[in-house]
C-alpha cells in the first residue's frame, strides 16, 4: 500500500513565502569580508521582503572573541554599509537582530563543535527551528575537509539515508579545487561526511536575475528557439571585463589567475545556459543535466595549434579612466617575474548538431576598458541581393544579453533612415532592468541563500559540471604551466587586451566587439 | 486641464527624454470616497518606484456634471523613466464616457490591472466593462456595507466573468496565514485543528477614519474554516464580540472573536489566537506588541511543549499587492474563503 503524503490544506503554494522549512543557517567565517559585504545584506534583504522562514536563526562561527550583540552591532554597520536597500528599517532590524547569534571557535577545536550542537539544540527548543541546518562555509577552500568533517563527526551533519525528518546542508564556495585531480580530491573527501544532495557549491554568477532571465528568455518566448542554432548564428561572443586590477589579493591571484577564477567556472555557466537544450522540466537536474551536456560536447583543445585557440595575456602600466595605474607585476605580493595570467581569450567549437560549426568566443580580462560581462550573438548575413543592389552596407544583427551593468536586452538591427535616399543604419531596441523594474534586483547571494533554505539546487553547480569543465580546462593549464609566457606582459592596462586575442578572433574574418 | 486625449497622449512621451518611457503595466483606480484619495496616491507613488507604470485615477466627483481629466507627468527615481498618472474626474451618473477615455489612455501590449475602492454591490457599468480588459482586480471590501453581499459579487464575477479578482482584506491576514501553514503542518496537528471546541481571536480594534477593522479578523477565520471544510451554523453579536458557529462532523466548532483597543499595534491586527482542541489539545499564539515575535504555547493532556518563538511575516501591502497582481487567476484559498463569507449574513457596521 502506497504511503499517502501529506498535502497542507493550510499551505498555499501559490501565494506562501517560497520558504516554509525554519532552519539556522551558520556562517563559518563570519568576521570575514564576504559576510558583512553580500551575506548578512542578503539576509536582511531577505527578512524585508519577507523571504526568510517564520522560525530563523542565523549564527556566526569564527575564530575571535565576540559577544552576541557585539556581532549584531557589527552585522548592523555591514547592513548599513552595504544594503542594496537604505536607510535600514530599523523596526526589522530591532526583530531580525534578535536572531543572530555567535560562536567562538577555532575549525579544529572539537570542543567548539560540541558547544555548537548544544547552542544549535538550544535555538531549536526557543525558536522552533527543528533541526534544519544550513552550513556556509565562507572560510579558505583548505579548510573545507577540515570543518565538514568535524561537523559530520559532532552530528551537526545528517546521514540522508538515516534522517528524514530535518535537512543539513553545506554552502561551499568556489575555487572547488584548483584543477581536475584536486576537484575530484576534493569531492572524495566531501563525499564521506556528506551526499551530494547535501553539497551546494555557489556560483553567484547564477545567482543573478539577468543570468536567471536567460531560461526565461530562451525558454518562455517561442521566436527565439527557430534561430538559436549554427544555422542562424555566426558566432557567439562572452566577454567578462574588469576595468579594476587585483588590489590586495595578490597572494590569492598568484595561485589563482584568470583562467581559474573566471573562465573555468562564471564563463562556463554563462556559456552552458546560452548554449543548452531545453530541459524536460525546470526540475534542478533536468537543467543541470542539459548544461552538463553543453560542456561535454566542447570539442578539447587542439594542443598542437594551441595558440591559435587560446590566449593568455597580463596587463601592463597603463591607464583606466584617464588615470594611471600600475601592472600587475607591480602589484603588492605579486612576484615581479609572475607568469600569471589577468586575461584570457579562447576559440571553443561545441560539437553538438545545435551547434556544430559556431565559434565561441571567450574573453576575461583584469584592466580592460570598463566593466562588463555580456553575452553577444552574432547572426549570420543576409544574402547578397537587394539593399547591396543599392550600395548600402548592412549590418549583421546582434542580440545582447547584458549580465551587468545596465542589465538588460538589446537587439540591433538594420533600419532605413527617414529621407528620399535610402541609406541604412543598425538601431537597438533595448530593454533595460532599470526601466522597466524600477529598483535594483535583488542581489545574487540573496536568491541563492533563499534557495538553498528551500533544497531548491537549480541555480548551484552540480559535481560533473565542475569536473567536466575541469577536463576541458586543466590541458590549458598544464600546458602554460610547461613554459612561461615569453611576451609578458603583454596589454596596456586599459586596452582591450593583447594583440594575439585581435588575432584570434581575426583569422576567420570576424573582430571582438568594441564594448 | 485639457479636453484633447490625442494631443495629450503626445506630451506623456516627453520628446526631450531620449529614452523609450518604461512602463511594466496599466493599473486603473476606481475611488469613491475622496477621502481616500491620498492614500491610493501614496499607495501609487510606492508602487512605481518598485515598477514604473502608467496609472489612471478615476475618481467619484459630484459636485461635476460632465468628466473631466488631466495629465500629470511623475519623474520617477531614475530619471530615464516618465510615469505618468491621469486622473479622471467622474460624476456617478453620466459617467459613459469615462470607458472610453480609459482606453484612449491604455498602453498596448502590458497587461492592466484595477484596485476599485467602491461598493460593488451597486451597479456600476464602468466596472462590468473593465473587467473584460483586466487582468485582475482588487476590490477593497472596507467600503462594502453587506459583507455576504460583496462576497456573493465576487463570487459571481469569478465564476460567470471568470475574472481574477483579490481584496485588500485578504492581504492582511498574511503573515498569520504563513504561522498557520507552518505550525499545523502534519496530519497530526491538521487533525488537532480541525476538532478544535474553541478559537479565540484577539484584535485590534482601534478605530480610525471610520474604517472597519474587524474585517481582517473575520477573514482570518473564515479561511480556516473554508481549508477545514466546515459550514456557517449562525454568527452572532454579543456585547462587542462575533460569535460564529461552525457545523463540521459530529461536532460543532466556535469561533470568538474578540476586539481589544490598542494603539500601539496596528488597526484590525490580530494578537492572540487561543486554541482549545479536543483530549487536553490545546495551541496559544501570542504575538509581542510592537514587534513581528509570535509566542507559540501547545500542550496535551498529558504533555506540555516546551513554548517556543516564531516571526509574524509582514510584508508591505504594496509587496502583497504585487505579488498578487502578477500570480495569474484567482488564488483558490481566497475563492473558499469567499464561498464560506456568503454562506451567512455579517454586521459588519
Amino acid at each position: 500500500m502506497k504511503a499517502q503524503t501529506f498535502v497542507n490544506p493550510l499551505e498555499d503554494s501559490k501565494q506562501s513565502s517560497k520558504v516554509t522549512d525554519p532552519c539556522i543557517l551558520v556562517i563559518f567565517g563570519a568576521t570575514g569580508d564576504l559576510t558583512a559585504r553580500k551575506l548578512m545584506p542578503a539576509l536582511y534583504n531577505l527578512a524585508l521582503d519577507a523571504q526568510l522562514p517564520s522560525h530563523f536563526a542565523l549564527v556566526g562561527f569564527a575564530r575571535r572573541e565576540k559577544t552576541d550583540d557585539q556581532f549584531r552591532k557589527e552585522m548592523y554597520d555591514a547592513v548599513t554599509n552595504f544594503s542594496r536597500t537604505k536607510p535600514v528599517d530599523e523596526k526589522l532590524w530591532a526583530n531580525f537582530s534578535n536572531q543572530l547569534f555567535y560562536h567562538v571557535s577555532e575549525f579544529d577545536q572539537d570542543s567548539g563543535y560540541e558547544a555548537l550542537k548544544k547552542r544549535l539544540d538550544e535555538l531549536d527548543q526557543k525558536l522552533g527551528t527543528k533541526g534544519n541546518r544550513v552550513y556556509y562555509l565562507s572560510i579558505q577552500p583548505s579548510f573545507f575537509p577540515l570543518v565538514v568533517d568535524k561537523l559530520h563527526k559532532h552530528g551537526l551533519i545528517y546521514d540522508t539515508n538515516e534522517v528524514q525528518d530535518r535537512f543539513s546542508r553545506v554552502i561551499i564556495e568556489k575555487p572547488f579545487g584548483h584543477d581536475l585531480n584536486s576537484s575530484i580530491e576534493l569531492q572524495q573527501t566531501l563525499t564521506k561526511s556528506l551526499s551530494e544532495s547535501q553539497i551546494y557549491r555557489i556560483d553567484h554568477y547564477l545567482g543573478k536575475e539577468t543570468v536567471q532571465n536567460l531560461l526565461v528568455f530562451r525558454f518562455a518566448n517561442s521566436i527565439f528557439e527557430s534561430i538559436w542554432n549554427n544555422r542562424y548564428i555566426d558566432h557567439v561572443q562572452i566577454t567578462v571585463a574588469e576595468e579594476l586590477g587585483i588590489g590586495s589579493r595578490g597572494r590569492f591571484w598568484e595561485e589563482a589567475g584568470m583562467l581559474r577564477d573566471i573562465v573555468q567556472n562564471h564563463m562556463m555557466q554563462l556559456l552552458s545556459l546560452m548554449a543548452m537544450e531545453p530541459p524536460v522540466s525546470l526540475n534542478a537536474n533536468d537543467i543541470r543535466d542539459e548544461k552538463v551536456k553543453v560542456v561535454r560536447a566542447i570539442r578539447p583543445i587542439d594542443m598542437a595549434n594551441f595558440g591559435k585557440y587560446v590566449v593568455r595575456g597580463q596587463y601592463a602600466p597603463g591607464f583606466i579612466e584617464g588615470k594611471p595605474v600600475i601592472g600587475y607585476r607591480q602589484e603588492a605580493n605579486v612576484s615581479p617575474n609572475s607568469s600569471v595570467e589577468t586575461y584570457v581569450a579562447m576559440q571553443l567549437f561545441i560539437d553538438n548538431w545545435r551547434w556544430a560549426g559556431v565559434p565561441f568566443f571567450l574573453r576575461a580580462g583584469k584592466r580592460l576598458p570598463k566593466r562588463t560581462t555580456e553575452i553577444a550573438i552574432t547572426f549570420k548575413n543576409i544574402p547578397g541581393v537587394l539593399f547591396h543592389q543599392t550600395n548600402n552596407s548592412t549590418e549583421k544583427n546582434v542580440l545582447t544579453i547584458r549580465i551587468q551593468p545596465n542589465e538588460g536586452i538589446a537587439l540591433k538591427i538594420n533600419s532605413k533612415v527617414p529621407g528620399p535616399s535610402s541609406p541604412i543604419q543598425p538601431v537597438k531596441m533595448d530593454f533595460r532592468y532599470d526601466s522597466y523594474f524600477g529598483v535594483t534586483p535583488p542581489e545574487a547571494y540573496e536568491r541563492l541563500i533563499c534557495d538553498c533554505m528551500l533544497g531548491e539546487s537549480t541555480l548551484f553547480a552540480r559535481v560533473d559540471e565542475v569536473e567536466a569543465s575541469w577536463q576541458l580546462f586543466t590541458p590549458i593549464l598544464e600546458r602554460w604551466a610547461e613554459s612561461g609566457p615569453s611576451d609578458f606582459p603583454n596589454y596596456e592596462a586599459g586596452t582591450w587586451g593583447p594583440q594575439a586575442a585581435a588575432d584570434l578572433i581575426g583569422k576567420e574574418g570576424r573582430s571582438w566587439r568594441i564594448l | 486641464m485639457t479636453n484633447t486625449p490625442s494631443q495629450e497622449n503626445k506630451t506623456i512621451t516627453k520628446p526631450n527624454h531620449k529614452t523609450t518611457t518604461a512602463c511594466l503595466f496599466n493599473i486603473v483606480f476606481y475611488i469613491e470616497r475622496p477621502g481616500l484619495i491620498s492614500l491610493y496616491q501614496n499607495f501609487l507613488n510606492i508602487l512605481q518606484k518598485r515598477f514604473p507604470c502608467r496609472s489612471i485615477f478615476i475618481i467619484e466627483d459630484n459636485s461635476i456634471e460632465s468628466v473631466k481629466w488631466m495629465i500629470n507627468g511623475i519623474e520617477g527615481a531614475k530619471a530615464t523613466a516618465p510615469l505618468d498618472q491621469i486622473t479622471i474626474l467622474s460624476p456617478k451618473i453620466n459617467n459613459e464616457s469615462v470607458y472610453f477615455l480609459i482606453l484612449t489612455y491604455l498602453l498596448a501590449d502590458i497587461p492592466t490591472y484595477s484596485i476599485w475602492s467602491q461598493d460593488i454591490i451597486e451597479k456600476n457599468p464602468i466596472l462590468d466593462k473593465i473587467e473584460k480588459i483586466t487582468s485582475k482586480i482588487v476590490f477593497d471590501p472596507q467600503i462594502t456595507t453587506n459583507l455576504k453581499d460583496f462576497a456573493g459579487v465576487l463570487l459571481s464575477k469569478i465564476e460567470h466573468s471568470h475574472t481574477s479578482i483579490t481584496d485588500f482584506a485578504w492581504f492582511s491576514s498574511f503573515g498569520w496565514r504563513e504561522l498557520f501553514a507552518s505550525i499545523f503542518n502534519t496530519s497530526e496537528k491538521i487533525e488537532h485543528l480541525f476538532h478544535a471546541k474553541i478559537i479565540r481571536i484577539r484584535y485590534n480594534d482601534f478605530k480610525a477614519d471610520g474604517k472597519q477593522f474587524h474585517i481582517p479578523a473575520i477573514y482570518f477565520q473564515a479561511w480556516i474554516a473554508a481549508q477545514m471544510n466546515w459550514k456557517v451554523k449562525e454568527v452572532e453579536y454579543i456585547e462587542g464580540n462575533i460569535r460564529i458557529s461552525y457545523e463540521r462532523f459530529l461536532n460543532d466548532t466556535i469561533i470568538l472573536l474578540s476586539p481589544q483597543i490598542s494603539d500601539e499595534e496596528k488597526a484590525g491586527q490580530i494578537t492572540s489566537i487561543d486554541i482549545e482542541g479536543i483530549m487536553g489539545v490545546h495551541y496559544l499564539f501570542k504575538k509581542g506588541v510592537k514587534d513581528s515575535f509570535v509566542k507559540i504555547w501547545i500542550s496535551y493532556n498529558d504533555l506540555c511543549e516546551i513554548p517556543f518563538q516564531a516571526t509574524l511575516s509582514e510584508p508591505s501591502k504594496e509587496q502583497l499587492v504585487l505579488k498578487e497582481l502578477f500570480s495569474p487567476g484567482t488564488n483558490l484559498h481566497y475563492h473558499n474563503m469567499l464561498k464560506l463569507l456568503y454562506q451567512s449574513k455579517w454586521n459588519i457596521k
